[in-house]
């Protein structure tokens, strides 16, 4: 039992999906560009756009997700940093904090792969920049949809231990590093979901996430995500801002 | 005769790139920047004036509302089509050297990083301010910064970088620009970045955003 067990929630395990399994509507899209789809709003054309690059989407995105959730046993987890095994992530304390509780952590990467990336370079460069530059945001959307996906994935694996997960936490947030990325892509299967680092730590495809979510009997999710961040001039807070007023 | 310079400026502003497009809505069936550009040049107004009071206005009025993050980055890149659209009929004037820039600057993303909305939108907003810009595109070396400072002799050069880990490169672009050109100011900006890493580097200026970058071009740079 305790062996099957084992094996339902921890090691590798990867994901593929359509778009129609994301949660990720027009109005998403064109809310991470700063703006609405209400009726009768003079920027319905955005609205549009992001309609045409959905339809793109359907035959050019590549969407993979997976995690490997690490024991307990394996896993220290002090203010400011993680250590998995040998391998001690400088986390930052705002990150372990919410991390403490944690018994498992769930190592993960998401991809929209690189299909969108290049439609949308070939029309920034060329004439409608507009067009490129929301199918530029509808790919950023749409790996993040994918990473909720997985979210949820992660979620319905653990809970018939009665585990709860945290939010998703990736290096260059909340003052970890970027650099980070290589630590936690050791941990991940060679080339998980053809994902590549460069030597400065950016994912190839561009358009991917990775982090940690942390899992475990006395975690939770917390919603505000703004307040955790101390990026102030950012165009995310205000739209959470403006949609909470 | 300025009303229809005053009308340019609007259309830009507003992103009216002609008389067929459907946005914005509330500008529906009048002429854009197009055909009011083509209208001034037909009556006469002298092509610098038709660029500066007209068009340039039109994208700084959007580039300040952009910095007061008033409108987002689809307004821009609207705005930057109808400014287009009306520069059409105001780079034959270049040649004959009617009219002129205000000066030049070099722009890319440093090496690294591969990320090039910010650096393109960046570059938009200087040529909508009458700058000529040479883009280098992404993942340019020092050695390429050099090159290019070297060919084109440009005012400043602008670097921008999405990530803390490929920001650092600028520190070496800084450096060589100094050693190679020390009368060409450096310029930085992109998301990780702040005043304090820009200073440290000793690059010349920093702006969160290209408004600001402009406005130091203009106020220090310009002819
Ligand atoms: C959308 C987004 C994503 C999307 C798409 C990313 C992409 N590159 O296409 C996704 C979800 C995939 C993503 C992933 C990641 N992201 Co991200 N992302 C963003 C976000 C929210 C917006 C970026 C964007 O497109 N902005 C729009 C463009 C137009 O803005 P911009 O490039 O910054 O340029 C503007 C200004 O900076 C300025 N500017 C730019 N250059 C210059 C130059 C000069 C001279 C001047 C004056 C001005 C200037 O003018 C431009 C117009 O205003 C930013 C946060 C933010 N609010 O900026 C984080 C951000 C860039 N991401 C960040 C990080 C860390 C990541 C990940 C590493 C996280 C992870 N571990 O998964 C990954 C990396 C992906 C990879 N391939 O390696 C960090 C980077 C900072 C750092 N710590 O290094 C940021 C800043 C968020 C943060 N933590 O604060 N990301």
């Amino acid at each position: 039992m305790e062996a099957s067990g084992r094996e339902a929630v921890f090691g590798a395990k990867e994901f593929r999906y359509e778009l129609a399994d994301l949660n990720l509507t027009r109005d998403d899209v064109v809310e991470e560009m700063g703006y609405t789809c209400e009726e009768g709003n003079e920027r319905g054309y955005l609205c549009d756009l992001a309609e045409e690059a959905a339809e793109l989407a359907k035959s050019n995105v590549e969407l993979r997700g997976g995690f490997v959730v690490v024991e307990p046993d394996r896993i220290d987890i002090q203010k400011g940093s993680i250590q998995i095994d040998d391998v001690v992530f400088d986390s930052q304390p705002i990150i372990t904090a919410r991390l403490r509780r944690a018994e498992g952590l769930a190592l993960f990467a998401a991809t929209a792969g690189d299909g969108l990336e290049k439609i949308s370079k070939e029309l920034m460069s060329g004439d409608d920049m507009l067009k490129g530059y929301v199918i530029d945001a509808y790919a950023s959307a749409a790996v993040e949809a994918v990473a909720d996906k997985l979210e949820a994935e992660l979620e319905r694996i653990v809970e018939p231990r009665g585990w709860n997960v945290t939010n998703r936490y990736s290096p260059g947030y909340c003052n970890w590093s970027v650099a980070e990325q290589s630590k936690l892509f050791s941990f991940l299967p060679e080339a998980f979901l053809g994902i590549t680092l460069t030597a400065t730590s950016l994912m190839r495809p561009i358009k991917s996430v990775s982090g940690v979510i942390g899992v475990g009997e006395n975690v939770k999710r917390q919603d505000y995500q703004c307040a955790v961040c101390d990026m102030r001039n950012c165009y995310r807070r205000r739209v959470v801002q403006s949609k909470e007023k | 005769m300025s009303e229809l310079l005053e009308r340019i400026a609007h259309v830009v502003e507003k992103g009216k790139v002609n008389k067929a497009a459907p946005f914005p809505p509330a500008l529906k069936g009048e002429d854009g920047a197009d055909e009011l550009t083509k209208r001034a040049v037909e009556e006469g107004i002298k092509p610098q004036r038709i660029l500066n009071e007209g068009l340039v206005v039109g994208m700084m009025k959007i580039g300040v509302k952009f910095k007061n993050n008033e409108v987002f980055v689809p307004d821009v890149l609207i705005a930057a089509k109808a400014m287009k659209a009306g520069m059409k009929h105001i780079e034959p004037f270049f040649l004959s050297k009617e009219v002129e820039y205000k000066g030049k600057i070099v722009a890319g993303t440093v090496a690294g990083d591969l990320h090039d909305i910010g650096k393109n939108i960046l570059s938009m907003i200087l040529q909508g301010g009458g700058w000529e810009v040479v883009d280098l595109g992404i993942d340019v070396s020092a050695d390429k910064f050099a090159e290019a400072v070297a060919e084109h002799k440009p005012e400043a050069v602008c670097m921008s970088a999405l990530l803390t880990t490929t920001m650092v490169n600028m520190e070496a672009v800084v450096k060589k620009i100094r050693e190679t050109s020390p009368e060409t100011k450096t310029i930085v900006g992109g998301a990780p970045l702040t005043a304090d890493f820009a200073k440290k580097i000793e690059a010349d200026f920093y702006s969160p955003d290209p408004q600001g970058a402009l406005e130091y071009l203009n106020s220090e740079c310009a002819a």
